[in-house]
């Protein structure tokens, strides 16, 4: 919603006072046009910021979106680590996005692409990584209320240090032997 | 305490396999173009109509031919002008890039699910109606899958117990991740 930068209730009484229409219409127009200079400057700001991002350096957990955001399974916490490791590379390999879960404030980026590789389905890489903790730079990109992160590299690989299944066991069950 | 850890195991397997399978079951068995309903966080039944567009591609003007051609994540931007990351389809643990980048460019309508957790928001896709008008089941995945393997349709739907790049990471790094010797201790102790 692209609100006038002066409301017309504060403009409006003592233009319209001498009653003159033509005046009325012609300020009428006036606001439609600015309205649409001021959407066209915050599209044309926004493109540029999704264009550029930003860059960023996370640590986290390679994850499986799916299970963390739809909880199919059981709370979030359930299906990290080694709990759900299994289910992680199933998902990461049926193509699921697979997202980084920041170790700061658990906030979920999805992964586009990985140290100049844009396959984002099914990455060889990825799979590899999957429950792994990992010290990543790249650039995160906000579109729509998602934040998207291409990894240009990979800092530290920590391995997988979330052990889950200690608490949880293997979920889902049909990952155990 | 660790015997009811076990039991708390137990309870979330009981309660949550059961679930799942009948709404796979249930997704499966359900006619071409209607949605089902599953078991996940803040699920709104939904339905959009838009263009076909790779993530990527919208977010920095790096695209590929035909949206990547299944190896991109793929969204709807709809009409309204916002994308719609569509991160699921209605076969077990795959996504929908194969659903739709054969579509890319295109206007398509979709349905299914919305989920939304911790601020993250996005669409699992139950059908696609292409632009011809005929709605689809979102299971492309398990034909493409059949014909990239080679291996018998009949095993598509379970795919994740005989995908042999899956078999490779777990038998290499094991079920927990942790090497072939960390299973052995820990499902032997079960």
């Amino acid at each position: 919603m692209i609100y006038p930068l002066v409301s017309t209730q504060m403009v409006a009484p003592t233009y319209f006072a001498t009653g003159n229409w033509a005046r009325r219409a012609r300020f009428k127009s006036l606001l439609i046009k600015a309205a649409g200079v001021i959407s066209l400057s915050v599209a044309v700001v926004s493109q540029s910021l999704a264009a550029e991002g930003k860059r960023v350096t996370i640590t986290g957990e390679m994850i499986d979106t799916w299970c963390y955001v739809s909880q199919i399974m059981g709370s979030s916490a359930v299906v990290t680590g080694t709990a759900h490791h299994v289910c992680a590379v199933w998902c990461a390999a049926g193509g699921i996005p697979v997202g980084l879960l920041d170790k700061k404030d658990n906030k979920v980026y999805m992964v586009l692409s990985f140290e100049g590789d844009d396959t984002s389905v099914a990455n060889a890489k990825i799979l590899n990584l999957q429950s792994h903790e990992l010290t990543v730079k790249g650039t995160v990109f906000e579109l729509d209320g998602l934040s998207y992160l291409n990894i240009d590299e990979v800092i530290a690989d920590n391995g997988i240090v979330n052990l889950t299944h200690e608490k949880f066991g293997i979920v889902p069950g049909d990952a155990r032997p | 305490m660790a015997n009811k850890i076990k039991l708390t195991n137990r309870f979330i397997r009981s309660l949550f396999l059961p679930l799942i399978a009948s709404a796979v079951i249930t997704g499966c068995a359900t006619p071409a173009g209607e949605v089902d309903v599953w078991p996940i966080t803040n699920a709104e039944k939904s339905g959009l109509t838009g263009q076909v567009v790779d993530v990527l591609c919208e977010l920095n003007g790096n695209c590929a031919d035909n949206c990547g051609e299944g190896t991109r994540q793929l969204g709807i931007k709809t009409e309204a002008g916002g994308t719609v990351l569509v991160a699921k389809n209605l076969s077990n643990y795959s996504g929908a890039a194969e659903e739709l980048w054969n579509y890319c460019g295109e206007v398509v309508e979709v349905n299914g699910l919305f989920t939304e957790h911790q601020g993250v928001r996005f669409f699992q896709a139950q059908n696609v109606r292409a632009p011809d008008g005929q709605w689809q089941k979102a299971t492309r995945f398990l034909d493409v899958w059949t014909e990239r393997t080679g291996k018998p349709a009949s095993l598509a739907k379970n795919w994740q117990y005989h995908d042999e790049v899956v078999n490779e990471i777990i038998e290499r790094d094991g079920r927990l991740g942790l090497g072939p010797e960390a299973d052995q201790d820990y499902f032997e102790s079960q």
